[in-house]
């Protein structure tokens, strides 16, 4: 899994850009049903999916000190736990806010190009390794 | 890894033709708002879809990791008829009125099909929004290769 010009670096960052392409269809699935009676709005966020991800192929990140924040906490931060309960039912008993949705959905599309140029800055980071710096 | 990202555009299809098929239940609703005979007897009943979330069918890969919470697509689980009563009018002349003089003419209310209609076109737009947002997000990832 990481190797030696791969490290767990690179890992993590592939594991990021999989959960932004997750979260694109989590978000996807809200829209679609936005005008479904009794769906309920699918909350994961990023560190949810990523997290999760991050766990199921156990190189999850470490916390070397105890004063650092413990990671994939998620729902324990207050914004989070807001959000999931922020949902008001409309009269169909749907919870999907189409406004914050598609916040979300701009936000994902932003992260996602980022990931890619931090892939992107890495892989040409090697390449000038290869290319010794160019001369 | 992509296979979200067609997952997500799989999603917003079902999405974008679960709309579509509102908007030809309210063409039909506008269209017959008049019609007081039908094949089956009786004037025409207003007809209304009822969308149903589907667990997301399609790619292997949703099917194979199944887990409970896999991102949902949408479908048309069937086209429900209105049971509110018909709207009555006094017409003796008209040839389907009653002994009573009364015509019966279909529960269709143009301003509700206008309401719906235009809310079906805006749920299409914001799933149009979505799956252009997926495929250039795959472009993007695309170009990595370069």
């Amino acid at each position: 899994m990481s190797n030696f010009l791969f490290g767990s670096e690179f890992h993590r960052l592939e594991t990021a850009l999989s959960a932004r392409e997750r979260l694109q269809s989590v978000r996807a699935a809200n829209i679609a049903n936005a005008d479904t009676p009794n769906y309920k709005a699918d909350t994961r966020t990023f560190d949810d999916i990523f997290h999760g991800m991050l766990k199921s192929d156990g190189s999850q990140m470490a916390r070397t000190n105890p004063r650092h924040m413990e990671a994939g906490a998620s729902g324990q931060d207050s914004l989070a736990a807001f959000s999931k309960h922020a949902g008001v039912a409309r009269m169909d008993g749907n919870t999907v806010d189409v406004q914050k949705e598609m916040e979300q959905l701009a936000e994902n599309q932003l992260m996602h190009e980022y990931t890619l140029r931090l892939i992107e800055d890495h892989l040409q980071g090697i390449k000038s390794a290869i290319k010794q710096g160019g001369q | 890894m992509a296979d979200s990202l067609f997952s997500s555009m799989k999603i917003s299809s079902s999405g974008m033709s679960a709309q579509r098929t509102r908007m030809d239940i309210v063409a039909e609703n506008i269209a017959n708002a008049q019609s007081t005979r039908t094949a089956s007897g009786g004037p025409y009943r207003r007809r209304m879809v009822v969308f149903q979330a589907t667990q997301g069918k399609g790619s292997f890969a949703d099917l194979f990791s199944s887990k409970a919470n896999s991102p949902m697509g949408v479908k048309v689980a069937g086209v429900a008829h209105d049971t509110t009563p018909f709207r009555q009018v006094f017409d003796p002349s008209h040839p389907d009125a009653d002994s009573h003089g009364i015509v019966k003419y279909p529960n269709v209310n143009p301003v509700q099909e206008m309401v719906d209609l235009t809310s079906a076109g805006r749920s299409f737009e914001s799933n149009v929004t979505v799956m252009q947002a997926s495929k250039r997000m795959f472009l993007k990832t695309l170009n990595l290769l370069k």
